[in-house]
């Protein structure tokens, strides 16, 4: 099976104004995939439809080949999940929500469990309702890790950590990641943070699927271009204009587009335009024009 | 015993010791202050204990303990709930586990839990019995009133379990739909019998028949919690 | 070492590294023999995906600078002076082509920058 993760279709609806409509994605086996989205897009719902923890209205999950809700238990035994608020119950204790974990997870690694522990400095005997909000997280990847999953899915795993926490966790995650081959499904709106690990993004608007590609074609695709003498619509365009914008210190236009490639150099010198600039976006970028440019098409 | 076995002894352990510390506590009390006060209420003009007024008094204080076995099994079972009801019951649905799996390890562990208060009323009873003369004719029953207590309390247990495992909201709904179902019969069958002049029986009585006439599971409380009896 | 590795340069995450390490080999910070990290320890150290670094590494190899024993990790070759100094002079004109792209960018001319050039480092240019 090459996909950690299939969704077809999926559809819910929670009260008048929140759906998720027609929400399709594939996790290739072994990737690392961000989930992108503002906050508010549907991103944690769609995760809790993925783990079967809400029932869907429509469409199709499947979680490293396990049908979801049919295969439920037998996919959960090796899905770790890093959840947005923590689930564990705050009147335990370190060791003994390790203990419970363990006793629920065949594959839980002990030896790994310990040395992470030390690693993340968490106490035994401090119960988890008096942890810090770092040590939570730390926790709770410690949780996810130790019991050694073939697909990752974190919802918003470093939010609200401060960045030491942030690189203790990510490096634990990387680490597991490269000696296992794992996929790692993460769900984050610090694009920075996942654009250094991420080999396919997904980004979530408003209930939607925005796009999804890989992070290289994404970012290659989506281009700044500084304009003199623009032309005007109404053309045949070889690429798709997400905006364009008069600059304000200069007699040029801006435009973002996407679907770039250089050889479209052609385009404008047949336009009777000058491209003074070519200009890469970071994934920030790239991510706030995708969803500017979505909503402006959608009003 | 499985591992997940264990772990959930231990987590109902955890999530319920204090109010079974003090259940444990209550259970070997009352035992004694219900057999003393009805020792204290017996007492004939010679200074002797007559039998009929001894288990006259008794009857009437020993209501207590059906009330009791009832607050038991409630609040053990509500306590196998609680952590899930304040987290939202994420974690145990990220377990891999069937939710029916997972109620039914909690069950289990409740139960379990549920010995301890048994345990304790018995030697509550016991202890009650055994220092207290008891007048011929007249014997102790430690043993058979341990028994009605652990079926009763099991008895509210399972309901109240059952109760709890759902989320607020079904709780809720079904203990409305009940109530409503009750009421709306208890209106309606008066009214069916006058239009139709038939005889039917009342919500009230039906409920009564189910449940507390044998082979009905309420039977146990409306039966004798007398601990000395003839 | 790798500080400069910037996620959201243009050129892919791979490549940088794979840059990083190839002038390290060429001004003898890595000598021949020496061990890289292994691709754990980088990915980890870096929080980039592994498979990048894998990238990294088997472009290397395919380049001649690295060789992979299996089991042991990616150690560095001994390579020869002119293939060191090809390098270096490779990754000179790169420095060069970005700090004229960077210029151009502002209006200022190749010959501007030459002359700075030569102003700075006292070594003369051909004008």
């Amino acid at each position: 099976m090459s996909e950690a993760i299939e969704v077809r279709g999926l559809g819910y609806r929670a009260g008048r104004s929140f759906a998720l409509r027609d929400v399709s994605l594939t996790v290739p086996a072994g990737s690392i995939y961000g989930f992108l989205g503002p906050n508010g897009a549907g991103k944690t719902t769609t995760i809790r439809l993925l783990l079967g923890m809400s029932r869907r209205e429509a469409g199709d999950v499947r979680l490293l080949g396990r049908s979801i809700p049919g295969e439920l238990p037998a996919a959960l035994s090796v899905v770790g999940y890093v959840p947005e608020r923590p689930h564990v119950y705050p009147s335990l204790r370190v060791d003994e929500a390790m203990r419970c974990h363990a006793a629920f997870h065949r594959r839980w690694d002990d030896a790994w469990a310990t040395r992470l522990q030390r690693m993340f400095e968490l106490p035994d005997d401090r119960r988890i309702g008096r942890l810090s909000k770092g040590e939570t997280g730390k926790l709770l990847m410690l949780l996810a890790l130790a019991q050694r999953p073939e697909l990752l899915i974190l919802d918003e795993p470093t939010d609200g950590l401060d960045p030491m926490v942030r690189r203790d966790v990510l490096t634990a995650l990387l680490d597991y990641v490269s000696e296992s081959g794992a996929t790692v499904f993460i769900s984050s709106h610090l694009v920075h943070e996942l654009e250094r690990m991420c080999s396919w993004v997904g980004v979530l608007d408003h209930g939607r699927m925005v796009a999804e590609l890989p992070i290289d074609v994404l970012k290659g695709g989506i281009k700044r271009i500084r304009l003199a003498e623009a032309p005007s619509n109404g053309q045949q365009l070889p690429f798709e204009v997400l905006s364009r914008a008069q600059d304000a210190f200069a007699s040029s236009e801006t435009w973002v587009v996407r679907g770039w490639s250089d050889p479209m150099v052609q385009y404008f010198d047949t336009a009777g335009a000058t491209v003074r600039e070519v200009i890469d976006l970071d994934l920030e970028e790239v991510f706030v024009e995708l969803l500017r440019s979505g909503r402006e098409v959608t009003r | 015993m499985t591992g997940a076995m264990t772990q959930m002894l231990r987590l109902q352990w955890l999530a319920s010791r204090w109010l079974l510390l003090v259940l444990a506590l209550i259970c070997i009390g009352l035992p004694q202050a219900v057999v003393r006060l009805a020792v204290l209420g017996a007492h004939g003009a010679d200074r002797n204990l007559i039998p009929a007024a001894l288990l006259q008094s008794l009857d009437s204080i020993s209501v207590l303990f059906p009330y009791l076995a009832a607050i038991t099994g409630a609040l053990i079972a509500l306590a196998a709930w609680n952590w899930d009801h304040r987290t939202g019951h994420v974690y145990a649905l990220s377990l891999p586990i069937s939710r029916a799996e997972y109620a039914l390890l909690k069950l289990w562990a409740g139960a379990v839990a549920l010995l301890v208060p048994t345990v304790a009323i018995w030697i509550g009873a016991w202890i009650a019995t055994s220092t207290v003369p008891i007048p011929d004719g007249l014997h102790a029953y430690p043993f058979a009133f341990g028994v009605r207590f652990l079926l009763a309390g099991t008895i509210v247990y399972g309901t109240m379990f059952a109760l709890a495992s759902g989320t607020i909201r079904t709780t809720l709904i079904v203990t409305i739909g009940w109530c409503a179902l009750f009421i709306g019969g208890s209106l309606l069958v008066p009214w069916l019998e006058s239009q139709y002049a038939i005889e039917l029986l009342s919500p009230t009585e039906m409920l009564g028949h189910a449940f507390a006439e044998w082979p009905g599971p309420f039977r146990v409380f409306a039966g004798s919690w007398l601990l000395i009896d003839v | 070492m790798f500080e400069e590795i910037d996620p959201r340069s243009p050129i892919p995450l791979y490549e940088q590294i794979a840059a990083r390490i190839r002038v390290a080999v060429a001004a003898e910070e890595y000598r021949a023999g020496d061990a890289l990290p292994s691709v754990r320890q980088l990915s980890a150290a870096l929080r980039v995906n592994p498979s990048t670094v894998v990238q990294a590494y088997r472009d290397l190899e395919r380049d001649g600078f690295v060789e992979t024993r299996h089991g042991a990790g990616t150690f560095v070759r001994a390579l020869e002076a002119e293939v060191r100094e090809g390098e270096r002079a490779r990754q000179a004109r790169a420095l060069v082509r970005t700090l004229l792209a960077d210029a151009a960018r502002l209006g200022i001319g190749a010959a501007e920058v030459a002359r700075a050039l030569a102003a700075e480092t006292g070594v003369p240019t051909h004008e």
